[in-house]
């Protein structure tokens, strides 16, 4: 392993998209960084569905053409079952010109973890951040140390540095450490999902095409509601290149009920896959990859903070919401942006600190809280977030905005955008997008 | 400093001439909606804070970041011209 440096300006913990980008912009400011991640990439990683929000941060990171030269399936939109409810959307619809797509998260991270290695940041894989000592930090010289330990050795050594960015995902060193972590008591999810080959999929026409179609005939992500979930809970389906991801989203509670004690993970799975009629249809000619099924088990978390003296919280260490609306990747991605620009901002006004991160926190708190409020099935229009949310909400385009109402119309949340939005325009525009989906009878 | 609201507007105009990934300066009347027209999006929302604080000198308060003083140039114009006393 290559020596670590002494010190640099920020130290990110984490190499996922939201630790990459950050490490990119930061070194496109002028600024050392050293990147740690516990991993070795490439390397597994869920979440394969990405909305064409993210190729703006690609831009601005110089690693778009990198991504469309690696030929990931575009998708077309989205294909919604939800309580016997058939609709799709397409985005070309919204007005986006750039394709959405499913992506091998492996593939995905590591080409956007190459774009901060070569834009100069120092990047030591196989490393666990162990803390932040933030003891000093924005005294005069901002100083945060930083302990780590290399993956199978004993002894841990320090790195000093200025600012520290978690962006270590559901682990969230910092956060943890700080105590920053909220898990929301109405939102117990868990996830189980797993891989089948030869799946068939969803066009945007909604006709049921064979995976040797996939670069033809571009897919849709299909969403579907469990018949016994409430509309709490719902499964995905996104074709990849060599295989399919499908995965269940439930409330903690109804998998203690649902699931014996001598059930194994897999065999649940399986049969709550069997129990939908259309996924079944798409997987007739499929297999499902033996040993694949994974599981996380804790939905969902917001953070107390998301930055202070010294530190900031980006993507999923900042919070985590229900991933029906595919806005996790794009969150991280915003959140390296704007922690770039924040830390920029703070070591060049050190008297203005204090508002440069009150700005990020707040913007940062109103997008999840924008999240989570159209994610929540039954939103409470009281919640104490209900105005940052309606913030976040004005601050976006009303073509954003109609395919937020449009998501939220697929999954029978609309009113949760109407107590968000008072925007007659973005209406108008979702609902006459949205369109009936009639699958033909086999 | 006081400025003309010519000047005012003349200078905001110059944000999005400059504006990274778009490829000409794009006229913008005093009334048009950056936010909904997506001129100025999340990331948009950062760059304006710093250009607008450099070019007039002055400090946006976080509690100022408020769609009803970013809605339009007008609105921008208003809150420079309050800040500048």
């Amino acid at each position: 392993m290559r020596t670590v440096p002494e010190s640099c300006d920020v130290v990110v913990i984490g190499g996922g998209p939201a630790g990459s980008l950050a490490a990119t912009y930061l070194t496109g400011k002028g600024y050392s960084v050293a990147l740690f991640e516990q991993q070795k990439h490439p390397r597994y990683q869920v979440g394969e569905s990405l909305l064409p929000d993210i190729w703006k941060y690609c831009d601005a990171a110089g690693v778009s053409d990198a991504i469309a030269s690696e030929g990931f399936i575009r998708k077309a939109g989205g294909s919604v079952d939800w309580n016997g409810e058939m609709r799709r959307l397409s985005f070309a619809d919204f007005g986006y010109t750039r394709p959405a797509l499913h992506v091998e998260r492996d593939r995905f991270d590591h080409i956007l973890l190459e774009r901060a290695r070569a834009s100069g940041a120092w990047l030591g894989e196989e490393i666990t951040v162990l803390e932040a000592d933030l003891s000093r930090a924005e005294e005069d010289e901002s100083e945060v140390s930083v302990s780590y330990r290399p993956v199978g050795e004993g002894s841990a050594s320090r790195i000093r540095c200025r600012y520290v960015v978690d962006a270590s995902g559901q682990t969230g060193v910092v956060g943890r450490q700080l105590g920053l972590r909220v898990f929301d008591e109405g939102f117990r999810f868990m996830s189980v999902w797993g891989y089948f080959d030869n799946s068939s999929y969803l066009a945007a026409d909604g006709l049921i095409y064979p995976a040797r179609s996939v670069r033809q005939v571009p897919p849709t992500t299909y969403v579907s509601a469990l018949p016994q979930g409430d509309g709490w809970a719902w499964l995905w389906h996104i074709i990849l290149r060599q295989t399919t991801s499908i995965g269940l989203v439930i409330p903690k509670a109804w998998v203690r009920e649902s699931k014996g004690s001598t059930e194994s993970w897999e065999a649940w799975y399986l049969r709550q896959c069997r129990a939908m009629p259309l996924l079944q249809r798409l997987l007739a000619e499929a297999t499902f990859c033996e040993g694949s099924v994974r599981l996380i088990r804790n939905y969902s978390y917001r953070s107390k903070q998301v930055a202070g003296p010294g530190f900031f919280l980006l993507g999923d260490a900042a919070g985590f919401v229900d991933p029906i609306f595919s806005v996790g990747v794009v969150f991280s991605m915003y959140s390296a942006y704007a922690a770039a620009h924040t830390i920029d901002r703070c070591l060049r006004q050190r008297a203005r600190r204090d508002e440069h991160r009150s700005i990020f926190s707040s913007q940062l708190q109103a997008r999840l809280e924008l999240s989570r409020t159209l994610a929540l099935p039954y939103y409470q229009a009281k919640d104490a977030g209900h105005a940052q949310a309606r913030e976040a909400m004005g601050f976006s385009s009303t073509q954003a905005q109609a395919l937020m109402y449009a998501a939220s119309l697929l999954t029978d949340r609309s009113g949760n955008f109407d107590s968000m939005a008072d925007s007659p325009e973005a209406h108008r525009a979702a609902t006459e997008r949205v369109r009936p989906l009639e699958i033909p009878p086999k | 400093m006081k400025y003309a609201d010519e000047q005012i507007f003349d200078t905001l105009a110059r944000f999005f001439a400059q504006d990274a990934g778009r490829e000409a300066a794009i006229a913008v009347a005093p009334d048009t909606d950056i936010i909904g027209e997506g001129l100025v999006d999340s990331l948009g929302i950062f760059k304006l804070i710093a250009f607008v604080e450099e070019a007039f000198k002055i400090t946006i308060e976080p509690d100022e970041v408020l769609l009803e003083n970013f809605q339009t140039l007008r609105a921008l114009r208003n809150l420079i011209v309050k800040k500048l006393g």
